[in-house]
């Protein structure tokens, strides 16, 4: 018995003081040194490489597409800047984040505001990112750093335009240095425009003409024109605007235009300049389920009695690109461009971006602007004719814009707020909104900067008036 | 009272010697002739092994063994003495008998005597140098919950702890002397359960769990089943705290599972049944009262043609049709039972404990859901025949599943017009009202399940290398597995957007992490004369990984394959992580005693953390305690006889935290959850910063413990001060960065001091009656003490000098413009306008005053009360604060009623709006729901706990303990609080549930 106990502890002991050793004397700083996890890549890597660097670019449009800004989803602009001017209205009996923007009644705090906001300088991070990390990349071959670079000089510009037009005065962010941008004060609109013209010069300088594959999902050269022909428009260049929109319509050997309205949304239309792929084959688009609803009442939201009524009398989009729904007795619509809300074995119709008769439609302005009213007829009546519209009866400079606006408003309507933009940009929202909406007031067409962000980064005072 | 470890050092220190005298004794007692008296001592519960009987006035005594049973050799006219810590010792004549049965009592008065755990070591109450506060399964097990935290709630002072939802499964927030990181989410405490350190974090995904269960989701303490818990103590100061070194500065708590005990083999069976609904609910308009606010909002607007989305007030739907919506969608009673059973036993040399709970809950929702839970809890313990080996080994095992309807009704039921449509239509289906009704049942289609397993192993090992030199091996392992899982079918949508199951969706989390530690450590112990000296030192490894995988499937054929990811058209991995975390330190313990009156207490530790980067991974830690127990000092023993304990103890040192989550430091970018022509995304993760380290926090205490006429009075009194430094947060950026905040330590100071009151009284001890109080009170103060260019800072409109860090800078409400009608604010800077970053400057402060407890304790014969009051006195967001507002098509509060209506009127609330009046849907949304009236008194008194109990009289069944008993938690609540419950005030919270259950306990 006694002997058994000696042994057992003779081993204890042993075994013990080796766990001592280990535990004393075994430790280093090797220990606490972890290795990168493996869902995660170091940010040096990301640009050693040109697919993964545009793994990192094309994470841009993913997110574009799914939920920042000019997202199909209800939180995108084309759902929201309906509501906040004269094409949709609003049924929910809940309150929908949308409400604020139909009733006009939009406040600092609200978090629809701050998530575009949040969401789309988070989007201008990552294309910086990319900017930076591509130029100083000793391993991207140069012509991958072209087109990345230039890509990427164009989202950059593109984001821009949109929160600019929104908010009025922004920061132009250029770098990832988070220190100068905590205090990155406004630049004034006539600056943003130059900035973004900038970038989308060297844009165009580096993008190649043709589509890297067959479907236009990532922008080219001609996208970056279409750009600078609207921003151009927007600024009142017309001589610009009309240079840049003809660079567009004259590339035939890309875009043809498309007779039939019905295949004018469709994946492969020869009209589009570009669009925002699915993420998994069969997967439609977020603007079919924003809009789309089989029974009446809406649930959500339709197109205003007075946007419907704006038709002309024969006019085909009213038919093609318009939805009825009929319930007792009552009609409701909706808008019907994108014709599949639910998923299938493949995609059929991807979110348009750019297409080739807005360029038209610029154009056609440019051409009045200039005092070419027989050229602008020509693009204006290409548009109507197609819609099954007779030739424009607008004799006068006066008359032609009005009639190009109004053609505008039924072409464009409930893509990515071009009604609003227009209405902005001519200066009429007072004279057309306060007829329809109880609440407008001029100080509306701007959105308030989101508070929290004039908490953090005074430089960003002072707030839009009316806010 | 910790028999365990009392035996344990009773049988390695004590036995020896023990065995030593009763062989002396017995030679002695042949010479003498003596006879031998046998007897059973027993307490209230069962046998009581280990109790000395000693002779008085001999060289004499002995032990009683595992049944209660003992045996001495005495004279017929000798005095038995039976003595046992914690117990009256008791004195008997022997008067010529030869049996002897005794039931001992236990001594309040001898709770100096207990044994605390300290985590790396235990100290007797007495002679502890820290701030450690303790409760135990006695008081654990007559609360009816399934949270340890809620056990907890109102009985420790310095421990704040608030329940974030009624929901079953959800979680509580606990705050140890206040706050200390800027970082709301950097203030919770390290937790070790049976010497491991437990992960607090939430593997679940809050993208699935947040609109059910709010804030951290599922809460990982539900893993740890209260009725298996012996002891959970809580350590405060640097003293009890710098042992723990980088992750105690926000308090450490350990939790202790029961353990075997030497005895024979005992059976119990512990059973309840309950029922709970919440505790307080809104006073809402009815449907004529809601009528008229919303046709007198429209008149107001000027606008007479009701739009097309006013269904509550254009025709559309019944006008006077009326539903109490919070009575029909959280009004509903959750039922829940419980049961547990045990067997325990054992020699000296082995013991061991089997446990097994099982627990069930419903919901107060409309709809089949449930909450369960299943634990099982092994415990064997060994001590090797030399007494110089020991080893025991824990095993919990927590399995739960938690079946909830996919978000939480509790803000549908406070906003819904009363004069909604019917939920079901004739023939039982839910009612759209023809797409008009956004019905709040259809959230009953998107369900929550989440399953959650969970192992704890732990083990001790220890080995007396020499007499005082001891080697132990704490190893401990844990795994825990989370399914979690979310349904979003395509009926949860108004039909008339014509949606087919094609859009579906299901959300699936799967995380696993597991745990292991090392931590060998060496003690010694020296007495010598007076002077008793000890030394620990001890170091650890620690490595645990977390792999998590989320899924999204969308699109099924049919609404009824919704859970079957393979069903689905298309699958997305949203996100699959792997993290490791590294940890690996030394720690050591000097303590020196005097005269059993004076101690002194060195603590340190240098860590390493995987969490910062290199050349910032490592740091070191320290304390010293200091106390005197000054009542056997002559002069006091003198002056004072009143004073049977005096205590004056004090502490200074250093701990840390590194609670800032993994790769922090790293630059890196991630995979995105969506593709792109095929490929994967990949977005930065974050703004990066390689250069943070650790979060510093200096204590110190200083308190007076006395005990007054035996201890029956018995007061302490702790004065604390914690200054934490270097804080480690994300600094909060604008967006323009891209990002809304970077990791960085910032040169600010933030002090926490307090006082901490304790009070325990016997107020009446006699042989059938008894009754004693137990206070606790803590008085909070929450300070920022420097923060360099806090103006120019981003967190400039956030906090302020010389103020606590809950604060909120808001406008100053000036009342209602009698002209408009309209809410007026101070114009601080006086330019005209009301703007958020001029005229946010009225301070309100949101930390509680003080807060405390309350608990009585009497037991009459066979009957037990114990009823515990808990109050806070705090200010808290009431009502107006969730943003409805007055006139829109949602409900609202009846104190709403006194409004504005015209010229010249004086009310509480403005002129209400449809939303029409931009003047006053932005006084409303933008400025008063920010300013200081949201802000009221949240006080609340609550009787938090009530247990009354029979023991059923022990002549009855012989052998068997039978008792019944009745427990009830959050029964009745005091308060002036303008919304639901002032405890987790968030309105579209679930309230805390009012209890009630029925139980029966039977040992034999």
């Amino acid at each position: 018995m006694k002997t058994i106990i000696k042994t057992n502890s003779t081993i204890y002991k042993r075994n013990y003081l080796l766990l001592v050793l280990i535990g004393l004397f075994g430790s280093c700083d090797s220990f606490v040194a972890v290795d990168l996890p493996s869902s995660q890549l170091s940010g040096e890597a990301i640009f050693t490489d040109a697919s993964t660097a545009s793994a990192a670019l094309v994470d841009v449009y993913s997110k574009m597409r799914k939920s920042v800004l000019v997202t199909g989803a209800s939180n995108g602009i084309s759902n929201l800047l309906g509501h906040s001017g004269d094409e949709l209205t609003y049924y929910s009996s809940g309150t929908l984040p949308e409400l604020d923007f139909n009733q006009n009644s939009l406040v600092a705090t609200n978090t629809t505001i701050m998530t575009t906001w949040s969401g789309t300088y988070n989007l201008i991070y990552a294309v910086n990112a990319v900017i930076e990390g591509v130029s100083n990349s000793t391993t991207i071959s140069a012509e991958n750093k072209e087109k990345l670079l230039g890509e990427a000089y164009f989202v950059r510009a593109y984001l821009h335009f949109y929160l600019v037009n929104l908010f009025g005065e922004i920061p132009y962010v250029k770098s990832t240095n988070y220190q100068f941008n905590t205090t990155i004060s406004k630049s004034s609109v006539s600056d943003v425009y130059g900035l973004l013209t900038t970038d989308l010069q060297q844009a165009v300088t580096l993008m190649p003409e043709a589509y890297p594959t067959t479907e236009r999902v990532r922008p080219n050269r001609s996208v970056a024109y279409a750009l600078l022909a609207r921003v151009k428009l927007y600024s009142e260049n017309w001589s610009e605007a009309l240079l840049y929109s003809d660079k567009v319509i004259t590339t035939t050997s890309l875009y043809t235009w498309v007779p039939n309205l019905n295949q004018v949304f469709l994946k492969g239309s020869t009209g589009t300049l570009w669009q925002l792929m699915a993420p998994v084959v069969g997967a439609n688009t977020l603007d079919a389920q924003t809009f789309i609803f089989s029974s009446g009442p809406p649930p959500n939201r339709a197109l205003s009695s007075s946007f419907i009524s704006s038709f002309e009398v024969g006019d085909l989009r009213r038919t093609s690109w318009v939805g009825t729904v009929t319930t007792g007795g009552k009609s409701w619509y909706y808008p019907f461009k994108y014709k599949l809300n639910n998923a299938a074995a493949s995609s059929t119709e991807y979110s348009i971006l750019f297409r080739l008769e807005e360029q038209y439609l610029i154009r056609a302005e440019a051409y009045a602007q200039l005092g070419n009213l027989e050229k602008s007829k020509l693009d204006l009546n290409k548009i109507r004719n197609r819609a099954g519209l007779d030739n424009t009866i607008a004799l006068t400079k006066e008359e032609l814009l009005t009639a190009i606006l109004k053609e505008r408003q039924v072409e464009l309507f409930s893509e990515l707020g071009h009604r609003w933009f227009d209405l902005k940009r001519t200066g009429l929202s007072t004279t057309v909104l306060s007829v329809v909406k109880p609440d407008w007031q001029s100080t509306d067409i701007l959105w308030p900067y989101p508070e929290s962000e004039l908490l953090l980064n005074p430089n960003l005072l002072p707030q839009n008036t009316g806010y | 009272m910790n028999k365990y470890s009392l035996f344990k050092t009773w049988v390695v220190i004590e036995l020896p010697k023990l065995y030593y005298l009763f062989f002396l004794c017995c030679i002695s007692g042949v010479y003498a002739q003596n006879k031998t008296i046998t007897g059973t001592v027993t307490d209230g519960n069962g046998a009581l092994p280990g109790v000395t009987i000693t002779v008085k006035g001999k060289n004499i005594s002995s032990l009683s063994n595992e049944n209660g049973s003992y045996a001495i050799i005495t004279s017929p006219t000798d005095i038995l003495v039976f003595s046992y810590i914690g117990y009256k010792t008791v004195e008997i004549a022997v008067n010529g008998r030869q049996t002897i049965n005794l039931l001992m009592q236990e001594d309040a008065s001898m709770l100096q005597e207990v044994t605390i755990n300290a985590g790396y070591y235990s100290v007797k109450e007495k002679e502890r140098t820290g701030s450690i506060v303790r409760i135990t399964s006695k008081d654990i097990e007559k609360q009816p919950v399934t949270n340890v935290l809620a056990t907890l709630q109102g009985r420790m002072a310095g421990v704040n702890i608030t329940q974030a939802t009624g929901v079953p499964g959800g979680g509580f927030d606990i705050q140890i002397r206040g706050r200390n990181s800027i970082r709301t989410e950097g203030n919770t405490p390290l937790y070790i359960v049976n010497g491991l350190p437990y992960a607090s974090d939430n593997l679940g995904s809050t993208a699935i769990s947040a609109p059910i269960l709010p804030a951290a989701g599922i809460n990982p303490l539900n893993n740890i089943n209260p009725s298996d818990v012996e002891s959970i103590e809580i350590l405060k100061d640097a003293d009890a705290t710098a042992i723990y070194g980088s992750r105690g500065a926000n308090g450490v708590v350990l939790i202790t599972t029961k353990k075997g005990k030497v005895g024979k083999t005992q059976f119990s069976i512990n059973s309840y049944t309950g029922t709970g609904k919440v505790t307080r609910t809104l006073d809402l308009l009815n449907t004529q009262q809601y009528i008229e606010v919303r046709e007198e909002a429209f008149a107001n607007d000027g606008i007479s043609v009701y739009p097309t989305y006013a269904n509550d007030i254009n025709g559309t739907w019944d006008r006077t049709r009326y539903t109490d919506w919070q009575n029909e969608l959280i009004g509903g009673t959750a039922l829940t039972r419980s049961i547990d059973a045990a067997v325990s036993g054992g020699s000296t040399s082995t013991q061991f404990l089997l446990r097994g709970t099982n627990y069930h809950e419903t919901t107060v929702f409309p709809g089949d859901f449930a909450y369960g839970k299943s634990a099982v809890l092994l415990n064997v313990n060994h001590q090797s025949d030399d007494n110089k080996f020991q080893l025991g080994v824990s095993a919990n095992y927590v399995a739960d599943k938690n079946n909830l309807l996919g978000t939480d009704l509790t803000r549908e039921a406070a906003i819904l017009a009363p004069n909604a449509p019917a939920l079901y239509n004739d023939n039982g289906k839910l009612n759209w009202e023809n797409g008009t009704f956004t019905n709040p049942l259809r959230l009953l289609e998107a369900k929550y399940l989440s399953k959650t397993k969970g192992l704890i192993v732990s083990s001790d090992l220890s080995y007396t290398i020499i007499p005082d030199l001891i080697l132990k091996t704490q190893l401990g392992y844990s795994d825990t597995h989370v399914q979690e899982s979310r349904t979003t079918p395509s009926t949860l949508y108004n039909p008339a957007l014509g949606l087919t199951s094609a859009i579906s969706s299901f959300l699936k989390n799967q995380s696993s992490q597991s745990s292991w530690s090392i931590e060998p450590q060496l003690t010694w112990k020296k007495e010598l004369d007076k002077h008793t000296l000890q030394f620990l030192a001890g170091t650890t490894f620690q490595e645990r990984t977390t792999d998590q995988l989320t899924l999204q499937a969308t699109g099924f054929s049919s609404n009824n394959l919704i859970t079957n990811v393979a069903a689905a058209t298309t699958k997305q991995v949203l996100s699959n992580n792997v993290s490791m975390y590294r940890y690996n330190a030394f720690f050591g313990r000097i303590n020196y005693s005097y005269d059993g009156q004076y101690f002194i207490n060195l603590t340190g530790r240098k860590d390493g953390s995987s969490r910062f980067g290199e050349g910032k991974r490592f740091a070191t830690f320290g304390a010293i305690g200091i106390a005197w127990l000054f009542h056997k000092m002559p002069f006091i023993e003198k002056a004072l006889p009143v004073l049977s304990f005096g205590k004056l103890r004090s502490s200074y040192g250093t701990t840390g935290s590194d609670q800032i989550g993994d790769y922090q430091f790293l630059n890196t970018y991630s995979p995105a959850t969506e593709s792109y022509q095929g490929v994967v995304g990949l977005q930065p993760t974050r703004l990066f910063n390689p250069d943070f380290s650790w979060e510093t926090n200096k204590k110190i205490e200083i308190a007076l413990e006395l005990g007054f006429i035996n201890d029956r009075i018995f007061v302490s009194a702790a004065y604390y001060s914690n200054r934490s430094s270097n804080q480690l947060v994300g600094i909060p950026l604008p967006k323009t960065t891209g990002f809304s905040s970077i990791q960085s330590n910032l040169n600010a100071t933030v002090a926490n001091s307090g006082w901490e009151l304790e009070l325990r009284t016997v107020n009446i001890e006699n042989k059938n009656f008894k009754w004693t109080t137990s206070c606790n009170v803590s008085i909070a103060k929450n300070e920022l003490l420097s923060f360099p260019d806090l103006e120019g800072s981003t967190y400039a409109n956030q906090y302020v000098l010389g103020e606590s860090l809950n604060i909120r800078k808001v406008y100053l409400y000036t009342g209602i413009n009698p002209q408009t009608g309209v809410y007026q604010f101070r114009d601080f800077n006086g330019d005209g306008l009301i703007t958020a970053g001029a005229d946010r400057q009225k301070i309100v402060d949101a930390s509680p005053e003080y807060f405390g407890g309350v608990q009585n304790s009497l037991s009459y014969k066979n009957f037990e009360l114990d009823f515990l009051f808990q109050f806070v006195k705090q200010l808290g967001i009431n009502y107006n604060n969730t943003g409805i507002l007055p006139g829109l098509g949602n409900n609202i509060a009846v104190a709403n009623l006194d409004r504005w209506q015209n010229v010249g009127d004086s009310a509480s609330f403005q002129r209400y709006t449809a939303g029409f009046n931009s003047a006053a849907t932005n006084a409303f949304l933008n400025n008063y729901v920010q300013s200081d009236a949201t802000y009221t008194d949240a006080s609340y008194l609550r009787l938090k706990n009530i247990s009354l109990s029979y023991t059923l009289p022990r002549k009855w069944f012989e052998n068997i303990n039978c008792k019944f008993y009745a427990q009830g938690q959050n029964l009745l609540t005091i308060t002036q609080f303008a919304g639901a419950d002032p405890e987790n005030q968030t309105q579209g919270k679930l309230p805390p549930l009012r209890i009630l259950a029925f139980g029966v306990q039977v040992k034999f």
